[in-house]
């Protein structure tokens, strides 16, 4: 009974709004434990389950009604199956499906240049230190190393785990240009308060290129670390540097195709439809996330910011798929007849 | 609009999406009640700062303190073979080595410490006075103690 007014799909989208910002204020706290990270992953574990399951489940319904309003229910009910139809097969149009594809190989490669990385000079000269000092003073202990950081790949496994379910969940709402009125009045104003408080906050670097270029990384960590022992690394580099890093120019070239894909999408929306608000709109979004990828510190504020940025961008993306506006009449059209016929 | 898959490949793609939910599910549930108190090394030091504070308290026994002092240097190399890469854990080692009047270790573990949070870089004046990290985490527990043991310098 407590969940039912999130049953509606209306309630279902409200929900996934409050997620968004509640994810994305749990990825800007310090990370001194894991209960944000753990407490954002099973929030969007359980949301995407509980989605999937009510778009794709649905279809076992008794047709058997005998009461009017159970009647009048079943029409209004018949309208949200199909429009859960309609937004569960938005997720397996091609390049929703090519850009899943590609976020798992992301999230794989992060794995693999965790378990093995790229050797770097001074990471290298530094863990000989590390190792002589142990001998003398720890006397048999474990060798040291200093290849990834697993804490760090923790917590960016769980972020990329958390935006993955947003930005592809999120495409089941996108048949519905009300969803995305909403989100760019919800989202949006706490998405352009928070990227004022990163370019304020003088959290913004330069574009940096790291002075080694490799196509394997160092591993998730190896980026905090040298930034520490290097000096012309920065001391908390950009997302995008960081990546350079920790997943090598395959991760950072993976990453720029996960942009490339839905910029594509919402290009050729504005070409062939006209409407322009949605796509303008998505578009200086992506602008403003690709800005704070590359020079935003990354952490922080500017991971909550990328959260917001990239829900709403993945939402007007989906969208871009229906160039007809307010398609979803249609349905409502093709209900007439059904309607009738029950009632 | 593009068109769709066979409805056979649909139905493994939302079970394997599913699993994925429920993977992630039950990994941040792990997350919440195995890790909630922070990562190990990060316990691992602060045990170790705590036997430093006992063994550097005053009135503490000889014979004590060196017991407290041998279990904060083994904590304490405990919690660096777990996260080698925090400078303020050497630093705290190099602490508690000195405590232990092994100086030429303490030495090593300082300059270790310098060079993994950038200190020896500044020190060559290649790096900006404000990119040197604030104070460790120890410290505010750690100098006033430090500071008042007896033969100080």
């Amino acid at each position: 009974m407590m969940l039912r007014p999130f049953s509606s799909e209306q309630g279902n989208f409200s929900l996934f709004m409050v997620l968004v910002v509640l994810s994305a204020y749990l990825f800007t706290l310090p990370h001194a434990s894991f209960w944000a990270s753990g407490g954002a992953m099973m929030l969007w574990g359980a949301f995407g389950f509980w989605r999937l399951a009510v778009i794709s489940f649905y279809d076992g319904r008794s047709t058997k009604i005998a009461s009017l309003p159970a009647r009048l229910m079943a029409t209004l009910d018949e309208r949200e199956h199909k429009l859960r139809q309609h937004g569960h097969s938005r997720l397996h149009h091609l390049d929703i499906q090519i850009w899943f594809a590609l976020g798992c190989a992301y999230a794989l490669w992060v794995g693999i240049n965790f378990l093995s990385p790229v050797p770097v000079a001074a990471m290298a000269d530094l863990q000989l230190s590390l190792n002589d000092f142990w001998q003398d003073v720890g006397g048999q202990g474990p060798e040291i190393k200093l290849g990834g950081n697993g804490d760090m790949l923790v917590r960016q496994v769980s972020f990329l785990f958390c935006l993955g379910v947003a930005a592809f969940t999120v495409h089941s709402f996108s048949y519905n240009e009300n969803f995305i009125r909403q989100a760019g009045l919800v989202i949006l104003p706490v998405f352009v308060i928070c990227a004022g408080a990163v370019a304020a906050g003088g959290l913004l670097h330069t574009v940096p290129v790291p002075s080694t270029l490799t196509w394997r990384g160092a591993g998730s960590g190896a980026a905090h670390m040298l930034g520490a022992m290097l000096p012309d690394t920065p001391q908390n580099p950009s997302f995008f540097m960081r990546r350079l890093i920790e997943q090598g120019m395959i991760g950072a070239g993976l990453v720029l195709l996960l942009y490339v894909v839905p910029t594509a999408g919402l290009v050729r929306f504005m070409v062939r439809s006209g409407r322009k608000a949605v796509t303008l709109s998505a578009l200086a979004v992506l602008a403003v996330v690709v800005g704070i990828d590359v020079m935003g510190a990354a952490g922080g504020l500017g991971a909550g910011v990328l959260f917001m940025g990239a829900a709403y961008l993945a939402l007007a993306w989906g969208h871009s798929a229906y160039l007809r506006p307010y398609w979803y009449t249609q349905i409502e059209e093709e209900l007439q007849g059904l309607t009738e016929e029950q009632i | 609009m593009s068109q769709g898959s066979p409805i056979t490949a649909r139905r493994a793609f939302v079970q394997f999406f599913s699993m994925l939910c429920l993977v992630g599910l039950c990994a941040g549930v792990t997350l919440c009640v195995v890790k909630s108190g922070g990562n190990k090394g990060y316990v691992v030091a602060a045990m170790a700062s705590e036997y430093y504070r006992q063994a550097a308290r005053l009135g503490v026994s000889p014979e004590s303190a060196a017991y407290l002092n041998a279990l904060a240097r083994d904590t304490m190399l405990q919690a660096i073979a777990h996260d080698p890469q925090d400078g303020d854990n050497w630093a705290m080692l190099a602490a508690i080595l000195e405590q232990d009047s092994d100086y030429r270790s303490a030495e090593r573990a300082r300059a270790l410490a310098a060079n993994l949070r950038g200190e020896a870089a500044a020190k060559d004046g290649a790096m900006l006075q404000q990119n040197v990290p604030p104070m460790d985490k120890f410290a505010a527990q750690f100098l006033p103690l430090h500071s008042d043991l007896p033969g100080r310098e």
